[in-house]
């Protein structure tokens, strides 16, 4: 009993008593933690998640394939507008020389008639109306032929004034024909498209220049796209 | 449950083993109970400051050196854990302005005598007041010195000592009036 023990202070029996204390737990449970205790201790000293979590692995491997497919895509563009710019280059440099044929049948075929006159002579918005009057008409004879002699009358009455190009009549047909009084002009062509065929009817028999060196650019030129340049 | 040696137990606590940190909780847990239910006012304080301490143990563990027993090192910590715990309390090492009150919590016609054991005065240690009960548990019973004391605590040497004069007088009075009236003991 306590009561019998033998000690010389207050501090030696705290002392004695508490560190004579059996290792073991006591039956009545007073010197047992609870079970939280451990579980708290657990989850503080659990590992700490270092590696990366599902969503930022597929976030990351969303952001490569984009990124790839960008890559791809710009780099595809790129090489098509390479391949596409020296076709033109060569287009623009000697076209005329190197189709001679095309020129050759063009100039055979000098226009005679109204219908082959260059389309830059004909105003396209009164063609347009005219048309489709004619069409209207076309369908009714009787108003034919009313709108052809008025057509002739005011021919008559009106009087070619110089320097303005000939007002061109297109009929059902699609040709076009000169009001009376008009002289169409085929010796000089003002279109530039029937200059450089004349001039390419004739460019072809003439010699060739030798080509002068020109150092070859690289086709694929990398172009970087709109967004990436920001 | 299955027994490791310390160096066993601490090897197996740095690799991260759960085995061995659960025998290592199983193996100290109630030693350090009894040592914080002590420092602590009550029980559930007593476990905060288990579960602190044992975090100290496992996160400090590479720090052991194996130059003493491990189980003295880890007393160490939940020392200094329920020190730190203390240090944060407002009336830390304070007195008690009113003396009587404090008695008449421990006059009681129990019959000590057929009851003292650790879990009595245990109880006996936790109705302190906490500066008393700080410095006697540090000084009587763990055996600190009053340098130690005044530098865990950060108080004056005279400070720890009238703190452990009050607290054994305090503590005489409970057991002189409930323990100690036939004299069989003597207290000095």
């Amino acid at each position: 009993m306590a009561q019998h023990k033998e000690f010389e202070s207050l501090d030696e029996l705290f002392r004695k008593t508490f560190d004579s204390l059996p290792e073991t737990p006591s039956s009545s449970g007073w010197d047992v933690p609870s079970d939280k205790v451990w579980q708290h201790v657990q989850t503080q000293i659990a590992p700490p998640k270092t590696g990366w979590s599902t969503l930022s692995w597929s976030l990351v491997a969303s952001l490569g394939v984009a990124l790839v497919l960008g890559l791809y895509f710009s780099l595809r563009t790129t090489e098509s507008t390479a391949t596409q710019q020296p076709a033109t280059s060569v287009v623009t440099t000697a076209p005329l020389a190197a189709q001679p044929t095309q020129p050759e049948a063009s100039v055979a075929t000098v226009p005679t008639t109204i219908s082959e006159v260059p389309e830059t002579k004909v105003k396209p918005l009164e063609i347009s109306k005219k048309t489709t009057k004619n069409k209207s008409i076309a369908a009714k004879p009787e108003l034919a032929n009313q709108a052809s002699r008025l057509a002739n009358k005011q021919a008559q009455e009106s009087q070619p004034i110089p320097g303005i190009n000939p007002i061109i009549v297109v009929k059902n047909s699609g040709e076009a024909t000169l009001l009376p009084g008009i002289k169409a002009k085929t010796d000089d062509p003002q279109n530039t498209t029937e200059k450089l065929r004349q001039e390419g009817a004739v460019a072809w028999k003439k010699n060739l220049t030798p080509l002068t060196h020109k150092p070859i650019r690289s086709k694929t030129r990398v172009t970087l796209p709109s967004w990436m340049k920001k | 449950m299955q027994q490791f040696s310390d160096q066993e137990l601490v090897s197996g606590v740095l690799r991260g083993s759960q085995v061995h940190q659960t025998a290592l909780y199983r193996q100290f847990s109630t030693a350090m109970f009894r040592i914080l239910l002590r420092y602590a006012k009550d029980r559930a304080e007593a476990e905060d400051m288990l579960q602190d301490g044992f975090v100290r143990v496992f996160r400090d563990m590479a720090q052991f050196r194996g130059e003493g027993a491990l189980g003295g090192w880890i007393r160490r910590i939940m020392v200094n854990t329920a020190l730190s715990h203390l240090r944060k309390q407002r009336d830390f090492i304070k007195d008690v302005p009113d003396y009587s009150a404090f008695e008449s919590k421990f006059n009681t016609n129990e019959d000590f005598a057929s009851n003292l054991d650790a879990q009595t005065l245990l109880g006996y240690l936790q109705k302190l007041p906490l500066g008393y009960r700080t410095v006697f548990n540090l000084y009587g019973v763990e055996g600190y010195s009053h340098e130690e004391i005044s530098e865990q605590l950060g108080i004056s040497i005279g400070t720890s000592k009238s703190q452990l004069y009050k607290a054994r007088e305090y503590l005489k009075k409970m057991l002189d009036k409930s323990f100690l009236p036939s004299n069989k003991g003597t207290l000095k």
